[in-house]
C-alpha cells in the first residue's frame, strides 16, 4: 500500500498496540486476557505492518529465523519453568511450593510463576500469528 | 527420581520437537542422530519404569502438586507403561527406516518439519497413555489429530490434501463427540479426573441413567471414528495410502491403537464392567467388530493399489481387537492387547516393505508385483512373513493372537465369533497370497532370475529384518509378553 | 530330443560321463541304497534278538558304548527333524555348482535320516520316545513316537531316499532344480515332524509348514495350469488348517490338554461338542487325505507337479491326512487301556467310526469311477490314490466302529498305508519314466512300450498286480485284512455294512479293470510310429524302481514280517482286547481259500468291466458342469447378491451384464469358485466403496442414533 496517510498512521500506532499487548500479557493473572490474548495483539500489530509496508520489509524485520527462535524459545521457557518445579519439589509446574514469590493477590507482582509463563506464551503466540500470515500470503495455490 | 520419569519422557519429546528448528539448517544428520538418542533415552526410561511398576506397583503423579480435584494427574501403571514401551519401540524402528529417505515424495526442505511433527506426535501419544484426566485426554487427542493430519499432507499433492481434509473433518466430529461425552460426565459428577468421575458415575447411575447412557454412546462413537472401527473407517484407506510410507506405518501400527486404548480406559475404568453390560455396549461392539472383520477384507480383495489394500486390511484387524474388547473378560482383554502388539509389528513390517518396493521400483499396483521377489528379496521376504502372520500360520505372532482370541471367545461363550475369526483369516489369505506368489514365482519384464540383495540404504533394510525377526521370535516365545499383558489387563480393573 | 525347451537354469550341466553301462553317480547312489536296506534289515533283526547280532554288538566295548549312546539320545526327534534342514543349508551352500554334488548331499541327508530313525527303534519297542519342549508357541510342543509313528517314519524315510535317487535323473529335464530340492527338504522335515508329534499343536504346526512347503513343489512347473492347481491346493490346505485350528481351540477349551492321551472321560460328557470336534478334525485332515467330497485338489495337483513330487505327494503326504485322523481318533476318542468291551464309553467311538466307514466307502467309489474315465496317466493314478485312501479311511472307521474288537481294521489300515505308499509311488515313477522318454502322458496315444522299456514294463506289472490285490504281491495282504475288517463290521455290528462289503468288492474289481486298461494301452498294443527311436538307458530311474518292486514282492511273499515287526506291537499298546489280537491277528493265516476265491471273483469281474467298457465306450464320460461342486455352492450366493442389488437399485443394477460379459469372455465353465468370489468382491467394491466414502456424515448420524436408541430400548426391557 503506497498511501502516505496510512503509512504514517501505522508507524505511529504500532508501538502503542504492542505496548497494550504487553500490558495484557503482564496482567494476565490479574485481569482478563493473559498470554494468548496479549500475544494475539502483538501479532496483529505485526500483521498490520505487513499489510501496510509489504511483505519484504516485514520479512526483514521479522525473519523466519527470528520466528523459529521465538516459537521454540517460548515453549522452552515454559518447559524450563516447569522443570524448576521438578528439581525443587518433585512435581512438574509447581507454583508456590517451588518458591516463586507469591506476593499479594491482586497486584501485578504476584501469582508466582504465572506471569513468566504468560511471557513465554505471549511470545510464542505472536510469532505464530505472524508466521501463519506470512505463509498464507506467500503460498501459491497448488 | 523414578517417579519423575514419565514427565521427563514427555518433556524430552517436546523439547526435541522444539530444538529441531534451531538445528536443521546446520546439519540434518545431527538432527536425526539427536532424535535417535532421545528416542533411546525414552525407551530405556520406559523399561526402567516398567520394572519399577511391576515390582512396586502403580503410582500417581500430580502436575503442580495440586490435588486431583483441581489439577492434572498422571497414572503410571502396567497398562500405560507397557503400551508406551510398545509405542516407543515401534517408532524407533520406523524412525530408523524413515531416515533412509523413505519419505517418498516429500520435498527436501520438509524433512525437518516431518520430524518435528513426529516428535509432537509421540509427545501426544505418551500423554494420552499416561494421563488420568478426561479433558487432558481430549487436549492430547486434538494435538494428535492435528499432527497426524500434517504428517499425511506433508506430501504436497492434491490427493493428500483431499485425504487429509476428510480425515480432519471426521476426526473433528469424533473429538467433539468425545468432548460432548466428557461434558455430560462433568455435568453428572462435577470432575474430570478418571477416579473421581468413576466414583461419581457409580453413584449417579441410578439417578441419571439416561445421561450416562448418552455419554457412553457419544464417547464410543467418537472414539470409534478415530479408531477406524467399521462403519467409520472411511477415512482410513485414503489417508494411509496417500501418506508417505513411514507415516502410513506409524498411523496404522501405532496411532490407531492409541485411540482403542482410550476406549478401553473409558469403558473399563470410568464406567466399569457392570454399567457397560447393563447398557449392552458389548453386543454393539461385537456386532460391528464382526461386520468390520469381514467387510474390511472384502473391500481389500478388490483394491489395486497395494497401500489401500493394506489400509483396508488394518480395518479388518482392528475389528479383531474390538472383538476382544467386546467380550468383556480378562481373557478377551488379554487377547486384544496381544493382537495390538502383534498387529502393530506385522502392519509396520508390511507398510515398510511395501514402502521399500515403492522407493526402489516405483510400483504401487498389485498386478505389477510379478517377479519383484528376485529384485528385492529382503523386502518381499519380510512381506511374506508378515502376510503369513496375518493369515494365521503357526510360527508367527498372528497365529498366537488368533489362538488367544479363539479361546477367549469360547470362554465368553460366543462360538459364532470363532467362525467369523476363521472366515476373516481365510479372506486375508485371498488377498495376501496372490502378491506373495506373483512376487516370487512369476516372471517380470526384465527376466532377471538371479536373487541379489537390493540396493536400498541400510537404514531401510535393517528395520525390515528386525521386524521380521521379531514377528517370528514373538511367535515362538510369546510367554513373557503374555504374562506382562495379563498384568496390564489386571491393572485396569 | 527337442521335447523340452531349455530356458533358464536347467540341470544339464556338463559333467564327465564315464563310458560304460553305468555312470558313476548311478553306482554311488545304488550303493547307498543297498547299504541302507542292509543296515535296516540287520538292525531290526538284530534288535529283535534273532541271529545273535545284538549280543555280538554288546560284546565289543566300543560298539556297545556307541550303541547305548545313540539309542538313549533324548533329543533324537529334534535331530531327525533338523537333519533335512541342515541338508538344505548344505545344498544351498555347496550345491550351486554341480548337480552331482548337490544330489549327493541330498541322498546322504536322506540316508542319515533313515539311520537316525532306526536308532529310535529299541526305545520305541519299550515305551516310546517322548520329548517335551515347553514354552515354545505358548503351549509348548512335544514329540512322542510310538510304534505307529515309527512305522510311518520308516516307510517315509525309505521311500524318500528312493525318490531322491529317482529325482536326480528325472530333474535333469526340469528347471529350477535347486529350488525344488530346497523345498523338498523343508517338506521332508515337516513330514517327519508331523509324524513324530506328541500333541495336536505340534501336529498342526508341522502340518501347516508341510502344506506351504509342498505348495512350492506343486507349482514347480510354473505353467498356467500349475498356477490354477496351486491355488486350489493351497486354499484347500488353508481351509483344512483352519478346521483343525478350530477343533484344537475347542479341544483345549474343553479338555484342557492337547496331548495325545485319552480324553474320552471329559469328552463323553460334552454332548454335541464332541461330534463337532471330531467332525472338524476329520474334515481338516480329510482335505489332505483326499477324502470325498473335498478331494478336488488331488486330480489337479498331481498331473502338474513333477513326478518325484507327485510320487511323494501321493505316497506320503496324503497318508499324513489319514495318519492325522487315525491319531486323533484313537487318542482322544478311545478310553484308557484295559477298559472292558461293554463299557458305555465306547459308544461315541461307535458313532464316529460308522460315519468314517461310510465316508471311506464313498471315497472309494468316487475315486474308481472317475479313474476309469481318465486318459491322462497321472490323473488316473491320482484318482486311484483317492480310491485307495478310501480303503484306508474305511479301515480306520472299522477300527473305531468295532470298539475293542476293531484291531483288524486298524491293522488293515496301517498295512495298506505301507503298501499303498510303495506301489503308488512306483506307479508314479513308471508314469514319469514314460513321460521322460516319450514326452506323452495320454495313455491312448501310447503303446507297445514293453519292447523299448522292458524293466519299466515289468516293474509296472508288479505294481499293478500289487494294487489290484493279486496273491503273492503285497496288495493282496492288506486288501484281505481290510475285507476281513468290513466283514467283521457287518458281523459284529450293524447289518447295513453288508452293502458296504459288496461295494468294496465291486470297487476292487474296478481297480483291476483300470489297471488292465493302463497296462494294455501303454505297454502292450501296437506302438505308434514316433516312439520307435527311443533308446533304453539304465540309470537311477531304474535303480529306484527296481528296489521298490523288490520290496513289494518281498512283502507279498512274507506278510508276517511286517505284521509282527510293526503292527502287532502297536496293537498291543492300544486298548484293543488282547485275546482278539492274539487269535485273529497274530494267528492270521494269509492265504486262506476264502480270500483266494474272493480275489478270483474280483479279477474275473475286473476283466469283465474292462471288456464291457471298451466295447461300449464307457470310459469317456464327462459329468455336466452344472453338477460340479463349485457351481452348486456358488449359485445360491450369486442369486442372493443379484436379487439384493435389484431390490436396492432397481433398474440401475448393472451387476448382471457387466460381470457376466466378463465371465463369458473367459469361458464360464473354467472359472473356479474362488475366482468368482473375487470378481464378486470387485463388483461390490466398485459399486459401494465410493458411495460409502461420500456418505460419512450420514453414516455417523445413523449410527449414533441407532446406538442410543438401542441402548434405551435395551434398558427399558
Amino acid at each position: 500500500m503506497n498511501d502516505i496517510i496510512i503509512k504514517s498512521i501505522t508507524r505511529l500506532i504500532i508501538p502503542f498496540i504492542q505496548l497494550y499487548g504487553v500490558y495484557i500479557i503482564l496482567h494476565g493473572h490479574v485481569s482478563p486476557g493473559g498470554g494468548f490474548a496479549g500475544g494475539a495483539m502483538i501479532g496483529t500489530s505485526l500483521v498490520l505492518y505487513t499489510l501496510v509496508f509489504g511483505i519484504d520489509k516485514s520479512k526483514q524485520k521479522f525473519s523466519h529465523r527470528v520466528s523459529e527462535y521465538a516459537e521454540s524459545g517460548g515453549i522452552l521457557l515454559y518447559v524450563s519453568l516447569g522443570l524448576i518445579g521438578i528439581v525443587i519439589t518433585g512435581s512438574f509446574l509447581t507454583n508456590i511450593e517451588a518458591g516463586f514469590p507469591i506476593g499479594n493477590p491482586g497486584s501485578v507482582l504476584s501469582g508466582g510463576m504465572i506471569p513468566l509463563l504468560m511471557v513465554g506464551i505471549g511470545i510464542k503466540v505472536a510469532s505464530t500469528f505472524i508466521t501463519l500470515f506470512h505463509t498464507l500470503i506467500e503460498e501459491e495455490v497448488v | 527420581m523414578i517417579t519423575q520419569l514419565p514427565i521427563i519422557n514427555l518433556l524430552l519429546f517436546l523439547g526435541m520437537a522444539l530444538i529441531i528448528p534451531l538445528f536443521k539448517k546446520r546439519s540434518f544428520s545431527l538432527t536425526t542422530n539427536l532424535g535417535l538418542g532421545v528416542l533411546f533415552l525414552v525407551w530405556i526410561s520406559s523399561i526402567v519404569l516398567l520394572y519399577h511398576v511391576i515390582t512396586e506397583g502403580a503410582f500417581y503423579y500430580q502436575l503442580g502438586n495440586y490435588d486431583r480435584m483441581l489439577g492434572i494427574e498422571l497414572l503410571i501403571n502396567t497398562f500405560s507403561v507397557l503400551f508406551s514401551l510398545f509405542i516407543v519401540s515401534l517408532v524407533i524402528i520406523i524412525y530408523i527406516y524413515s531416515t533412509g529417505d523413505a519419505t517418498e515424495g516429500v520435498a527436501e526442505k520438509e524433512y525437518g518439519r516431518y520430524y518435528i511433527l513426529l516428535f509432537i506426535l509421540l509427545f501426544a501419544m505418551l500423554g494420552i497413555l499416561y494421563t488420568n484426566d478426561l479433558f487432558n485426554t481430549y487436549v492430547f487427542m486434538e494435538i494428535l489429530s492435528i499432527t497426524t493430519v500434517s504428517i499425511i499432507s506433508i506430501k504436497r499433492k492434491k490427493e493428500n490434501y483431499t485425504a487429509a481434509f476428510r480425515y480432519v473433518m471426521l476426526n473433528e466430529v469424533g473429538s467433539l463427540s468425545y468432548l460432548f461425552g466428557v461434558a455430560l460426565l462433568y455435568m453428572i459428577t462435577g470432575y474430570t479426573n478418571i477416579e473421581l468421575v468413576s466414583e461419581g458415575v457409580q453413584s449417579g447411575w441410578s439417578l441419571y441413567p439416561a445421561n450416562i447412557l448418552t455419554a457412553i454412546g457419544f464417547m464410543v462413537t467418537g472414539i470409534g471414528i478415530k479408531a477406524a472401527i467399521f462403519p467409520f473407517h472411511i477415512w482410513l484407506p485414503d489417508a494411509h495410502s496417500t501418506a508417505p510410507s513411514s507415516s502410513s506405518a506409524i498411523l496404522s501400527a501405532v496411532v490407531v491403537k492409541v485411540y482403542i486404548l482410550i476406549m478401553i480406559k473409558i469403558l473399563f475404568r470410568v464406567f466399569g464392567i457392570d454399567i457397560i453390560q447393563a447398557v449392552h455396549i458389548p453386543t454393539v461392539l461385537l456386532v460391528i467388530a464382526s461386520i468390520g472383520m469381514i467387510m474390511g477384507s472384502i473391500f481389500a480383495i478388490a483394491q489395486t493399489d497395494v497401500k489401500r489394500m493394506l489400509g483396508y486390511s488394518s480395518v479388518a484387524q482392528i475389528g479383531y481387537i474390538v472383538m476382544g474388547i467386546g467380550m468383556v473378560s480378562m481373557l478377551g482383554l488379554q487377547a486384544a492387547f496381544f493382537h495390538i502388539f502383534s498387529h502393530g509389528l506385522m502392519k509396520a513390517a508390511l507398510f515398510l516393505s511395501v514402502g521399500a518396493v515403492i522407493y526402489h521400483k516405483k510400483i504401487r499396483n498389485v498386478n505389477e508385483f510379478d517377479g519383484i521377489g528376485f529384485q528385492m528379496p529382503v523386502a518381499m521376504f519380510v512381506f511374506s512373513i508378515a502376510a503369513l502372520g496375518m493369515i494365521g500360520v503357526p510360527l508367527t505372532t498372528g497365529f498366537i493372537s488368533k489362538l488367544n482370541l479363539g479361546l477367549a471367545a469360547l470362554d465368553a461363550g460366543q462360538v459364532v465369533l470363532i467362525v467369523v475369526l476363521i472366515v476373516s483369516g481365510f479372506l486375508n489369505a485371498l488377498y495376501y497370497l496372490p502378491i506373495m506368489i506373483s512376487a516370487f514365482l512369476k516372471d517380470n519384464k526384465d527376466q532377471q532370475r538371479v536373487m541379489r540383495v537390493e540396493k536400498i540404504p541400510k537404514t531401510m533394510l535393517v528395520p525390515l529384518v528386525v521386524l521380521g525377526g521379531l514377528i517370528i521370535a514373538i511367535g515362538l516365545f510369546p510367554g513373557e509378553l503374555l504374562s506382562l499383558l495379563e498384568a496390564a489387563a489386571l491393572s485396569l480393573t | 530330443m527337442g521335447l523340452f525347451k531349455k530356458e533358464g537354469k536347467t540341470c544339464n550341466m556338463p559333467y564327465v560321463k564315464k563310458k560304460g553301462f553305468f555312470g558313476s553317480f548311478t553306482i554311488q547312489s545304488s550303493l547307498v541304497v543297498l547299504f541302507a536296506l542292509v543296515f535296516i534289515a540287520l538292525f531290526i533283526i538284530g534288535v529283535r534278538g534273532d541271529l545273535g547280532i545284538l549280543s555280538f554288538v554288546q560284546d565289543i566295548y566300543v560298539l556297545r558304548v556307541i550303541y547305548d549312546f545313540l539309542i538313549h539320545l533324548a533329543i533324537l526327534p529334534v535331530i531327525i527333524i533338523a537333519f533335512p534342514v541342515l541338508g538344505v543349508f548344505g545344498l544351498m551352500l555347496f550345491g550351486r555348482n554341480s548337480c552331482n554334488s548337490r544330489d549327493m548331499i541330498v541322498i546322504f541327508m536322506t540316508l542319515f535320516t533313515i539311520l537316525f530313525t532306526l536308532f529310535m527303534y529299541p526305545a520305541v519297542l519299550e515305551e516310546g520316545v517322548h520329548l517335551t519342549i515347553p514354552s515354545i508357541l505358548w503351549l509348548g510342543i512335544s514329540f512322542s513316537v510310538d510304534m505307529l509313528g515309527f512305522t510311518m517314519l520308516m516307510i517315509t524315510s525309505l521311500l524318500w531316499l528312493l525318490v531322491m535317487v529317482y529325482a536326480h535323473e528325472y530333474m535333469k529335464k526340469e528347471m529350477h532344480c535347486n529350488r525344488f530340492f530346497v523345498f523338498m527338504g523343508i517338506t521332508y522335515s515337516a513330514v517327519l515332524g508331523t509324524i513324530m508329534a506328541g500333541d495336536l499343536l505340534t501336529l498342526f504346526l508341522f502340518f501347516e509348514i508341510m502344506t506351504f512347503a509342498s505348495y512350492m513343489l506343486v507349482i514347480h512347473g510354473q505353467r498356467e495350469d500349475s498356477y490354477h492347481a496351486g491355488y486350489n491346493y493351497i486354499f484347500m490346505g488353508i481351509i483344512g488348517g483352519f478346521a483343525i485350528l478350530v477343533a484344537m481351540m475347542l479341544l483345549y477349551f474343553t479338555v484342557g490338554d492337547l496331548a495325545f492321551t485319552s480324553g474320552i472321560a471329559t469328552l463323553g460328557e460334552l454332548g454335541a461338542m464332541k461330534y463337532w470336534i471330531i467332525g472338524l478334525l476329520v474334515f481338516g485332515f480329510g482335505i489332505k487325505a483326499g477324502m470325498a467330497p473335498v478331494h478336488v485338489w488331488l486330480p489337479r495337483a498331481h498331473p502338474v507337479a513333477p513326478t518325484p513330487a507327485s510320487a511323494l505327494l501321493s505316497g506320503i503326504m496324503i497318508k499324513l491326512g489319514a495318519y492325522g485322523i487315525l491319531r486323533v481318533a484313537t487318542s482322544y476318542y478311545f478310553p484308557l487301556e484295559g477298559t472292558p468291551g461293554g463299557d458305555p464309553v465306547w459308544l461315541t467311538t461307535h458313532a464316529v467310526g460308522s460315519a468314517i466307514i461310510w465316508l471311506g466307502i464313498i471315497t472309494m467309489a468316487v475315486g474308481v469311477f472317475f479313474a476309469l474315465q481318465q486318459s491322462n496317466i497321472k490323473r488316473m493314478l491320482a484318482y486311484h490314490s483317492i480310491s485307495q485312501m478310501g480303503y484306508i479311511v474305511m479301515g480306520i472307521g472299522v477300527a473305531l466302529y468295532l470298539g475293542d474288537l476293531g484291531a483288524m481294521g486298524y491293522a488293515g489300515a496301517i498295512y495298506h498305508i505301507i503298501n499303498h505308499a510303495l506301489f503308488k509311488s512306483l506307479l508314479f515313477m513308471v508314469a514319469g519314466v514314460v513321460f521322460y522318454h516319450t514326452g506323452e502322458s495320454n495313455m491312448y496315444k501310447l503303446g507297445g512300450l514293453w519292447r523299448k522299456l522292458p524293466l519299466t514294463a515289468t516293474v509296472c506289472l508288479i505294481a499293478a498286480l500289487g494294487i489290484s490285490g493279486i496273491p503273492l504281491f503285497n496288495g493282496f495282504i492288506s486288501k484281505s485284512i481290510l475285507h476281513h475288517g468290513i466283514v467283521e463290521a457287518h458281523y459284529y455290528g450293524h447289518g447295513l455294512f453288508y452293502y458296504a462289503e459288496l461295494i468294496f468288492i465291486v470297487i476292487s474289481a474296478g481297480t483291476v479293470a483300470s489297471f488292465i486298461k493302463l497296462f494294455y494301452y501303454v505297454f502292450l498294443r501296437k506302438m505308434p510310429e514316433q516312439y520307435k527311436s527311443i533308446k533304453p538307458e539304465y540309470n537311477n530311474l531304474d535303480t529306484a524302481m527296481a528296489v521298490i518292486a523288490i520290496i513289494i514282492v518281498f512283502i507279498g511273499l512274507n506278510p508276517r514280517f511286517i505284521m509282527t515287526t510293526f503292527i502287532v506291537p502297536q496293537l498291543n499298546s492300544m486298548p484293543y482286547s488282547s485275546e482278539f489280537v492274539q487269535t485273529y491277528i497274530v494267528g492270521l493265516t494269509f492265504f486262506t481259500t476264502e480270500d483266494l476265491l474272493t480275489m478270483l471273483v474280483v479279477v474275473i469281474m475286473g476283466f469283465g468291466i474292462f471288456i464291457f467298457g471298451t466295447k461300449f465306450h464307457l470310459f469317456h464320460l464327462k459329468i455336466p458342469y452344472w453338477l460340479s461342486l463349485e457351481y452348486l455352492v456358488f449359485y445360491p450366493m450369486n442369486w442372493v447378491i443379484r436379487n439384493a442389488c435389484q431390490l436396492m437399485y432397481g433398474d440401475e443394477c448393472k451387476y448382471n451384464e457387466k460381470t457376466l460379459k466378463r465371465l463369458a469372455l473367459k469361458n464360464n465353465k473354467e472359472i473356479g469358485f474362488l475366482d468368482r468370489f473375487v470378481i464378486m468382491a470387485n463388483v461390490f467394491n466398485v459399486r459401494y466403496e465410493g458411495r460409502m466414502i461420500k456418505s460419512d456424515a450420514f453414516i455417523y448420524t445413523v449410527f449414533i442414533t441407532g446406538v442410543l436408541v438401542f441402548m434405551l430400548v435395551m434398558r427399558a426391557l
